[in-house]
């Protein structure tokens, strides 16, 4: 297990490193030196306390969108929607901010309820159509997640806005509905916690569980779920609500950490958490603890990318090319990760490959 | 409802149509052999910057779009080394391209024109002419159909010629015998790599044309993100047709309907209708479409749609 776990690590760092280069040489094209670039992402992202909150702020939606994501693809399911359901999320707990006034104890933990179950719910339709009438969820969910981008920005402009604020968005949500910033200088906020929290009952779920068990195996092979008398359509359905449930969280955290308000094209559709947090939970080998490591890589990644706006004029997606190597390279990794073991077992443990050594003279 | 503005609302019906049939023929075509390419979205960004740079370069569309497909196609045969060659999962590698070409797009045009200075028509070489000199001259019928750019006809074009290629030629028996059963079209001495390479480079060439389609004839203009939803459009468009060509292209006209109902809406003002309600309209549509669909010709999806094939050998 744990020279498993080496040749991931190691995989992975070659990954990185590979993609790096890559990155490198674009940005040679851009006519920037790359090393500069490299600097000053690195610095914008860790250089200061500054920069480390804003690396933690960016991290904590794209950890609960890639646990999300991590619930899903383990079970098989290709919930692609976590743009849609981070909205969802958003829309749900904005409302219980803007219009159920009461004390934080219970304002707080009722927003991110809400959230939650808004977020599975919409999540939770493809699931229905995935399992009682057989839609693909790939297309569903992808489609879903426009229906609420233009929702959130319907709302955002119309019925819930207020007049009196300069930017076009609803009324600053009371200091009951907000999360508190874990110091005066810092945006970096409380949702933090939650994040954190999130990831131990998620790996608990897969874990511990008996319905994490159900969960892998329905992923594994569907067969063996039917022999193991796992009703199919029921867990699909489930499995869908917790899923959207830990995207609507994320976008919780984000109206009422970071904006307190809902508002309109904060964050544009083809490079939202959504997405990346699918990156996190892949480059996370769809586990919890993964997930939020990548995740915080990301954050990194993305605040260091914005830092480096301010000295070239890049447009803010330009990082995504980045992510998207990545991406591709976490998958590619298994191509060559077998190998890496087996140069360690010989070199690090002195392992002879009796296992193959046997097959091949049995053959 | 006066007649210009029924004139006009099918007009745009097909010229906003069109982007979505192209991608959908070519998704379909790839889909029907297996492959599922979510990296559209990436092609069709790459297409339409390419289809822009060159045509400010070369002052010539033409050129222009053939170098937006073969910049798209070559795209696609990258995704199809790393989905038929390497055996990684399409899904993941779809949504990783679809990153790449955004973010490389945004470098790429940050290159070509430092502060995104885009050029406008007015120095670019876009189409100018349109519509077919003496058919478009009858009244309505003309108008609606015949006073279009040169693509829309070619579209229709390629819908047909696809639609034999798969029906009625040894190569689309072929690529329907992939689509069925992988396993055992490589057992009957198929050259399954070979095909799925074949179809995944024309679904990229195709989004290459459509991207050229939508900057250099319909929007005469070039910003970043100009082909956001397009792609998912077309792949809803593709399960509506039922994975044939000629229903695809029935379907993408008629969330190109939708997409215009926008215009219409606003134009007419008739009904009190928020913009955000039409903008989300053709998705909502789209949902609707997959139910029915599903009911109705759920299993004439290709049965081996988005699975990665390992050869035993190799496994």
């Amino acid at each position: 297990m744990g020279r498993k776990l080496l040749s991931e690590l190691i995989s992975t760092l070659i990954i990185i490193i590979i993609v790096m280069i890559a990155a490198s040489l674009l940005f040679m094209l851009a006519g920037i030196n790359p090393i500069e670039a490299i600097r000053l992402i690195i610095y914008g992202a860790l250089g200061r306390t500054r920069g480390i909150s804003e690396s933690l702020i960016r991290a904590i939606p794209i950890t609960l969108i890639g646990l999300s994501v991590t619930i899903a693809f383990r079970a098989g399911l290709w919930n692609v929607g976590g743009q849609g359901q981070f909205y969802a999320g958003a829309i749900g707990a904005s409302f219980i901010a803007l219009f159920f006034p009461m004390t934080r104890i219970i304002h707080l933990p009722l927003l991110f309820i809400a959230a939650f179950i808004t977020g599975g719910i919409y999540a939770g339709i493809a699931g229905f159509l995935r399992a009682y009438m057989r839609v693909n969820e790939i297309l569903s969910t992808l489609m879903l997640n426009f229906i609420t981008l233009w929702l959130t920005q319907y709302l955002a402009t119309g019925p819930w806005s207020d007049p009196g604020r300069i930017i076009v968005a609803t009324a600053f949500f009371p200091d009951s509905a907000r999360l508190n910033r874990l110091h005066d200088t810092v945006r970096v906020h409380q949702g933090l916690y939650l994040a954190l929290l999130c990831v131990g009952i998620v790996f608990v779920i897969l874990n511990y569980t008996v319905y994490g068990q159900k969960l892998k195996v329905l992923g594994a092979n569907l067969t063996a779920a039917k022999y193991a008398k796992i009703n199919i359509k029921k867990k699909i359905v489930t499995i869908f609500l917790l899923s959207g449930g830990f995207a609507g969280l994320a976008g919780a955290v984000e109206v009422s950490g970071v904006y307190y308000c809902l508002r309109n094209g904060a964050f544009p559709i083809e490079a939202g958490y959504g997405f990346i947090g699918i990156g996190a939970a892949l480059m996370g080998m769809l586990t919890p603890v993964g997930t939020l490591i990548s995740a915080v890589f990301f954050g990194i990644l993305i605040a260091g990318s914005s830092y480096l706006k301010t000295v070239v004029d890049l447009h803010g997606h330009t990082v995504n090319f980045i992510i998207g190597l990545l991406i591709i390279g976490m998958v590619a990794r298994h191509l060559f990760r077998p190998k890496i073991q087996k140069f360690l077992d010989k070199v690090l443990f002195g392992k002879k490959e009796l296992t193959e050594r046997g097959t091949s003279s049995g053959s | 409802m006066d007649l210009n503005l029924f004139i006009s609302l099918l007009v745009r019906t097909i010229s906003l149509g069109t982007p979505i049939a192209l991608v959908g023929l070519g998704e379909g075509f790839s889909q029907k052999a297996g492959p599922l390419n979510l990296g559209i979205i990436g092609y069709l960004s790459l297409g339409a910057y390419v289809s822009w740079v060159m045509a400010y370069r070369l002052q010539n569309p033409w050129i222009a779009t053939i170098m937006a497909m073969l910049a798209a196609g070559l795209l696609a045969a990258f995704v199809a080394f790393l989905v038929v060659t390497l055996n990684l999962s399409q899904i993941v590698v779809g949504v990783g391209v679809a990153f790449f070409a955004e973010g490389l797009v945004c470098l790429l045009t940050f290159i070509a024109w430092p502060n995104y200075l885009i050029p406008t028509s007015f120095n670019v070489g876009v189409f100018r002419t349109a519509g077919i000199p003496i058919l478009r001259e009858i009244p309505f019928i003309g108008e609606v159909l015949f006073g279009h750019h040169l693509f829309v006809y070619l579209m229709v074009g390629i819908a047909f010629l696809l639609h034999y290629i798969v029906n009625k030629t040894k190569f689309g028996l072929k690529l329907r015998a992939v689509g069925e059963s992988t396993a055992a079209s490589d057992a009957m001495g198929i050259n399954v790599a070979r095909i799925r390479y074949i179809v995944i480079i024309v679904s990229g060439m195709l989004c290459g044309l459509a991207a050229s389609y939508m900057t250099l004839v319909r929007a005469r203009a070039y910003v970043l993100g100009i082909t956001g939803g397009v792609g998912f459009l077309a792949l809803a468009a593709i399960v509506l047709g039922a994975w044939k060509s000629p229903r695809i292209v029935l379907a993408a006209l008629l969330f190109g309907f939708v997409r215009s109902l926008h215009f219409l809406g606003q134009a007419q003002r008739w009904i009190n209708i928020p913009s955000e309600v039409w903008q989300m309209l053709p998705y909502i549509v789209a949902i609707i479409v997959l139910m029915i669909s599903s009911i109705r010709i759920g299993a004439e999806a290709p049965p081996e749609l988005a699975r990665t094939y390992i050869r035993e050998d190799e496994a």
